[in-house]
């Protein structure tokens, strides 16, 4: 834990160090030097930036958590299921690689300019990810495990839970740690227009008040909305997968 | 313990549209407490006709009757060691071998009660909360054995148990099987590579061909399980006889 700690302090020093010499170097008030933003507090801790923070921290957990529940019983029955992937796979080839930001209109007339359109359109995002992770590793269970279940009398149910939902759990975990990042720009672009709070309000809205200093404190509060995600995630591996370690 | 009887057996697997015997008419039987040692040349069959026994792989052809009822799916007394074990990677040793108790529903308290006794009497209590990937070769067997017999079979299924062991452990693990099977006399299919396995321990040894599987001879061997039978001109008068029976399994396809 201490550890840890100690390379976050790393991280950070390097991130400050990288960030002070692009503004000594650029000169430039788009691009303030870190000092005058970490040096005001009140820049990055105060009231509507913890609402924001709050507001932006629950569309992304909300969708993340929408996208795998519905997308990993799917994907993994699909990849369990020759007779439906036949017909489902060409389908998720056709539609995953479209990218899924060019919903944000029509959710937005759909679910209003609220919550729920930007919520939607990340689950979307995660949803696809997760599907198709979750048919891979569906169809990679060996024939053997599954087998071995039957002979001990297992049925599918049990089947899918002794067996091919764990499977999937690892490489649904790097899916997620990959999609967190995607999903992040999306929840910023989703909130640069027609929104009212989030992170990518703020950022926006500082941005064209010409208040620099103020937009990096968003940008600042962004990256750590991302690195509570990754150690969440981190922690929920570690809970979730103890074999892989 | 069972009394086996196969009639006429074939399997065909589709690969791509094509059908392709594994299995081509094999008849056979096993007494009640027998143990027949299956042998073959490697891809001939043998995993496929333990798939077969199970009731887990229905055949193209012919019927499998277990103490006179025909075989139409798995049964809770028939127990199953698959080639590689079966063992599951994210469950610990202990719960891999309470699994077949937990799939059928016993109550914690006596799953528990068992997978303990069952553990400390294979010398796995110390490695219960291991992963599979964990511990030795000849300790992952040991937990697939005690899955297997947590379940009280009459019939046990055994796919190359001992192939991945070093000569010892595997020695010891055969004795751990005779043990069992002096105790239960379950009646047992036993698939293996080795021509001394297969010597040592089958009462009756089937030697299967070349893909499609058919039976090339059965061969009775009275004296099997005896510690002294391992060193005497008999067992290598049995073990040359499964050796030319096997050289005329590879020699019928060239
Ligand atoms: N699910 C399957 N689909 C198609 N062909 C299969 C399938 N399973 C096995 N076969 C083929 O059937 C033949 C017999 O396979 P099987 O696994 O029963 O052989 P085996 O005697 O157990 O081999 P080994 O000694 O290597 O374990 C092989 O040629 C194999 O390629
Ligand atoms: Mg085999």
């Amino acid at each position: 834990m201490l550890r840890k700690v100690a390379r976050y302090g790393l991280a950070i020093v390097v991130f400050l160090a990288v960030w002070a010499i692009g503004a000594a170097v650029l000169r430039t008030p788009a691009l303030p030097d870190p000092w005058t933003v970490i040096s005001q507090p009140a820049l990055l801790f105060n009231k509507p930036m913890a609402g924001d923070f709050a507001v932006s921290l629950y569309r992304i957990v909300t969708a993340i958590a929408l996208g795998n529940v519905l997308a990993l019983p799917l994907g993994l029955v699909i990849g369990q299921t020759p007779s439906l992937d036949r017909y489902a796979a060409p389908l998720i080839f056709l539609t995953y690689p479209i990218p899924k930001i060019v919903f944000l209109p029509i959710f937005m007339v759909l679910l209003g300019l609220g919550d729920a359109s930007k919520i939607v359109l990340i689950a979307v995002v995660i949803f696809f990810q997760i599907l198709v992770t979750a048919r891979d590793a569906a169809r990679a269970v060996p024939e053997q495990s599954i087998m071995s279940l039957r002979s001990l009398g297992a049925g599918r149910a049990q089947i899918y839970r002794h067996v091919i939902f764990p499977a999937s759990l690892p490489g649904v975990f790097t899916a997620l740690r990959i999609s967190v990042g995607t999903a992040i720009a999306v929840l910023f672009l989703a909130e640069s227009f027609a929104s009212q709070n989030g992170l990518g309000y703020a950022i926006i809205n500082a941005w064209s008040g010409m208040n620099y200093p103020r937009m990096f404190a968003a940008i600042l509060a962004l990256a750590v909305l991302g690195v509570l995600l990754y150690e969440a995630l981190e922690l929920a591996e570690r809970w979730a997968c103890p074999w892989t370690r | 313990m069972d009394r086996v009887k196969v009639t006429d057996l074939n399997v065909e697997y589709l690969t791509g549209g094509d059908a392709m015997a594994a299995l081509a008419g094999l008849s056979f039987s096993a007494e009640p407490g027998e143990i027949v040692a299956v042998i073959g040349p490697s891809g001939s069959g043998k995993s496929t006709l333990v798939y077969c026994l199970a009731g887990l792989l229905p055949p193209t052809g012919g019927t499998i009757e277990i103490n006179g009822q025909r075989l139409t799916r798995v049964r809770p007394e028939t127990a199953v060691i698959l080639q590689d074990y079966g063992l599951i990677p994210w469950k610990t040793v202990a719960a891999n071998a309470a699994l077949g108790l937990k799939l059928r529903g016993e109550p914690a308290g006596r799953i528990a009660a068992d997978t303990e006794s069952s553990l400390r009497s294979f010398g796995l209590w110390d490695v219960r909360r291991h992963y599979p990937a964990q511990i030795s070769g000849g300790q992952r067997q040991r937990v697939a054995i005690a899955r297997a017999l947590s379940l009280n079979p009459s019939l046990l299924l055994m796919d190359e148990p001992f192939s991945s062991l070093d000569a010892l452990t595997r020695e010891s693990l055969q004795n751990v099987f005779l043990d069992i099977w002096r105790r239960d006399h379950l009646t047992t299919f036993l698939v293996t590579h080795s021509i001394e396995e297969a010597a040592f321990l089958g009462h009756k040894i089937m030697v299967l061909s070349e893909r499609p599987a058919r039976i090339l001879e059965i061969i009775d061997n009275p004296r099997q399980g005896d510690e002294t039978f391992r060193s005497s001109p008999e067992f290598l008068q049995v073990c040359s006889r499964l050796r030319q029976a096997l050289r005329q399994a590879s020699s019928d396809v060239a």
